[in-house]
């Protein structure tokens, strides 16, 4: 009752969050909450996945815009509170709590970003042959990949790979069955936690076969626990 | 041997890695890796001159071989030569996603910034490697202005303390912060946003209480 | 690159404590104060005395301000520490499950922030934690000579802990699992040599380039190992024990496999120069070398 209460005087004091009581209104406050809660732990998910994962996993466009949407408004509440000059010690306290949560969304999304860079900086390659590689990326990302590739391309060019034979020219060659391109290991192991039962037992494709429990703790190769990460029986960590 | 030359490269790349300070760049080095891959291919072309048009490697074991190891080396020296200029890029760009300042090495040293690192900078890093470090510097600026809302480039460590009790230690005039005008007097003590008093710790006016 | 070595692969203890921070933590208001929106929920409003739950790192700030008490979890009283640390000294094979998983950091915060909250001493309660976590970390280090290239089960191990054993763990995994298909790709080339071109890609995606000895690095396994060197050399410092101890994981960890000899590690299955070098090699690979022959002169004739 009292947290609605003051949900409406927040919402009629500060303006904030306008785009998302407009598409919940109805939402009691207890909701709204929930809905924040579950999209905050998705991006620490999401943060948390990125930096573990050997592969390099489909962008998050929806939860992304969502969140840089909600670090905007609080912004503009920072703003709006500032400027209004009032800033009463309530105030003060209040704008305390939202810069901070800002600066730890932000960090979020810059790891999370800057984990992904570091992924495609090394498998660039890979990612321009590959299209499905490609689909994971967002468009910046693959424009990145792009402009960042044709600028290794040069540096390597000018310093030694123009000045060989012709058929050692190629940064992709794999005559000889050498392969110069470097993709992602899906062997390396990971680290994993159960969030629910899975029936039966995973078959690690050697002589081994694990139970998957809620809560138990793994460490494996990502390809024999991939399909279960991605359906969330189990989390990395 | 064949692959000497590259063999030095790369523990020149091994002592790289533990250096914090890129060294000079191994223009001779790898330039003589680069001949002797040409040395190599003119090698192989003559074995195959000599054998004529008609010649098919079932028929000949001997030269087959010969010009397989010849081909193998050439190979073997081009990865080390990509692993060495995979590595420099990658620390040239570990200094571009740091904030290093490209006008120490290039334009005229109008701020102070790193003029210190300047020498051995600049004759450490080969033009080409210059140039691909301000073309890096580009592309990661064009990435950074799709991201102004979370600064790309910022922190990568957690953010802690958005504000801090500091103590004054000498006078420091006013400083605008966003939640107003604070007189800096010496021993006063505030609780300020640590962003805005990050240069007057490093200068040494204010001090961090714990 | 775009994140620092030091965080590449692993995370640095700064990054487990920012995590633990969003978990709930109950608190005793002092004064009153409004709800505040925020991105990831709502503060809910504040009166005096009246219990609520919220993100560790508000209740640190709010506690900074005095503005309310933290109520430790029921984990971290003096009396469960102790049930715990017994149980956790009664069974050297498995961590208990008296903790929660953010045990280390949640403990480290409150008695940070709050020590004066805790219902005894803060030094009777840091001293516990300490027991426990040497208890356990004795628990890890043992787990560890089991290592092998499949899999390691690790319930009820801390965000911490884990974290603190990651790089190792990964390293060491990853090397048997090379290892491991080194083996098999040389047991596999005894039955069937066949480095054709097709082939050859084939093995390049299960095959390790590290079977190569170490001066013949490749753009990708030097890019890779200068990865993890750095985060080994980190793990050095971070992972808790001695050089000694270390040391003695180490070989306990691969004197447990068995059948990895030089011998074999050297015969991968990938092409290696010397063996072509013999002229009067005429061994029973003839015709395979030859297609291999092939190849390089398709290439060489393309030019």
């Amino acid at each position: 009752m009292t947290d609605e209460r003051d949900l409406e005087i927040d919402d009629l004091i500060n303006n904030l969050d306008k785009e998302y009581y407009s598409a919940h209104r109805t939402a009691n406050s207890a909701n709204l909450t929930t809905h924040k809660s579950r999209d905050l732990k998705s991006l620490v998910r999401l943060w948390i996945s990125e930096r573990t994962c050997p592969d390099i996993l489909p962008y998050a466009h929806d939860l992304l815009d969502t969140m840089l949407d909600r670090v905007r408004e609080q912004v503009e509440v920072i703003e709006v509170n500032t400027t209004s000059g009032d800033a009463g010690g309530g105030a003060k306290l209040k704008l305390l709590f939202v810069e901070t949560e800002i600066e730890r969304v932000k960090f979020l999304v810059r790891g999370y970003l800057r984990a992904r860079i570091l992924k495609i900086d090394k498998y660039y390659t890979h990612i321009l042959n590959n299209l499905d590689m490609q689909t994971r990326l967002s468009q910046s990302e693959l424009r990145y990949t792009k402009r960042r590739g044709n600028q290794l391309k040069r540096y390597y060019d000018l310093r030694f790979l123009s000045a060989l034979p012709p058929s050692l020219q190629r940064l992709d060659d794999t005559a000889g069955g050498l392969q110069m391109v470097d993709a992602p290991d899906l062997d390396e192991v990971v680290f994993v936690r159960v969030l629910r039962d899975v029936p039966g037992e995973v078959d690690l494709g050697n002589d081994d076969k694990i139970e998957l429990r809620t809560g138990n703790i793994y460490v494996l190769p990502y390809k024999v626990i991939r399909r279960y990460v991605d359906n969330g029986d189990v989390q990395l960590v | 041997m064949y692959g000497d030359l590259a063999a030095k490269l790369i523990q020149d790349s091994k002592r790289t890695q533990s250096l914090d300070v890129l060294p000079a760049y191994q223009a001779d080095l790898v330039n003589s890796i680069i001949r002797e891959i040409r040395d190599l291919q003119r090698d192989v072309k003559i074995l195959l001159d000599q054998q004529g048009p008609n010649f098919r490697a079932s028929q000949d074991r001997r030269v087959s071989c010969a010009i397989f190891v010849l081909q193998i080396c050439m190979r073997r020296n081009k990865r080390c030569l990509l692993a060495y200029h995979n590595l420099r890029a990658r620390r040239l760009e570990t200094l571009v996603w740091s904030g290093f300042e490209t006008k120490s090495i290039g334009s005229e040293g109008d701020s102070g910034v790193a003029l210190s690192d300047r020498p051995s900078v600049a004759s450490a890093w080969h033009p080409d490697e210059e140039e691909y470090f301000r073309g890096y510097g580009d592309v990661l600026a064009e990435l950074k202005g799709e991201w102004t809302d979370i600064d790309l480039t910022g922190s990568m460590e957690p953010p802690r303390d958005l504000f801090i009790d500091v103590r004054v230690l000498k006078d420091a005039g006013e400083i605008q912060t966003e939640y107003g005008l604070i007189t800096l007097t010496k021993n006063n003590q505030f609780y300020v946003r640590q962003g805005d008093v990050e240069r007057l710790i490093q200068q040494g006016y204010i001090q961090k209480l714990h | 690159m775009a994140i620092p070595p030091k965080q590449v692969g692993t995370f640095i203890p700064a990054e487990i404590s920012f995590l633990a921070e969003n978990s709930l933590l109950t608190i005793i208001p002092r004064q009153a104060m409004e709800s505040i929106e925020l991105i990831g929920g709502t503060i809910p409003s504040m009166r005096p005395m009246r219990r609520i739950e919220v993100p560790i790192w508000v209740a640190v700030l709010l506690k900074k301000q005095s503005r309310c008490n933290i109520v430790p979890p029921n984990w971290l009283s003096e009396e469960n520490l102790k049930i715990t640390y017994d149980a956790e000294a009664a069974n050297m094979t498995r961590f208990s499950a008296n903790l929660p998983w953010e045990w280390v950091e949640v403990g480290e915060l409150i008695l940070g922030s709050a020590p004066d909250d805790l219902s005894s001493p803060p030094h009777v309660i840091r001293n516990l934690l300490r027991d426990i976590r040497e208890v356990r970390q004795a628990k890890a280090r043992a787990g560890l000579k089991n290592l092998n290239d499949s899999y390691l089960q690790l319930d009820n191990v801390g965000a911490m802990e884990l974290n603190e054993i990651r790089s190792f763990v990964t390293m060491a995994m990853n090397q048997l699992r090379i290892m491991q298909g080194t083996r098999e790709g040389a047991e596999r080339q005894d039955v069937d040599v066949e480095p054709d071109d097709q082939d050859d890609d084939d093995d390049d995606d299960d095959l390790p380039r590290e079977s190569y000895d170490d001066s013949m690095l490749t753009a990708k396994s030097y890019q890779d190992s200068s990865d993890t060197a750095r985060n080994n050399s980190r793990q050095g410092s971070e992972f808790a024990g001695t050089e000694d101890e270390r040391a003695s994981i180490n070989s306990h960890t691969f004197g447990g496999v068995p059948h990895i000899s030089t011998q074999n590690k050297s015969r991968s299955a990938l092409p290696q120069a010397p063996s072509y070098t013999d002229d009067d090699d005429d061994g029973e690979n003839e015709d395979n070398d030859m297609e291999m022959d092939e190849t390089y002169l398709n290439a060489v004739n393309s030019n």
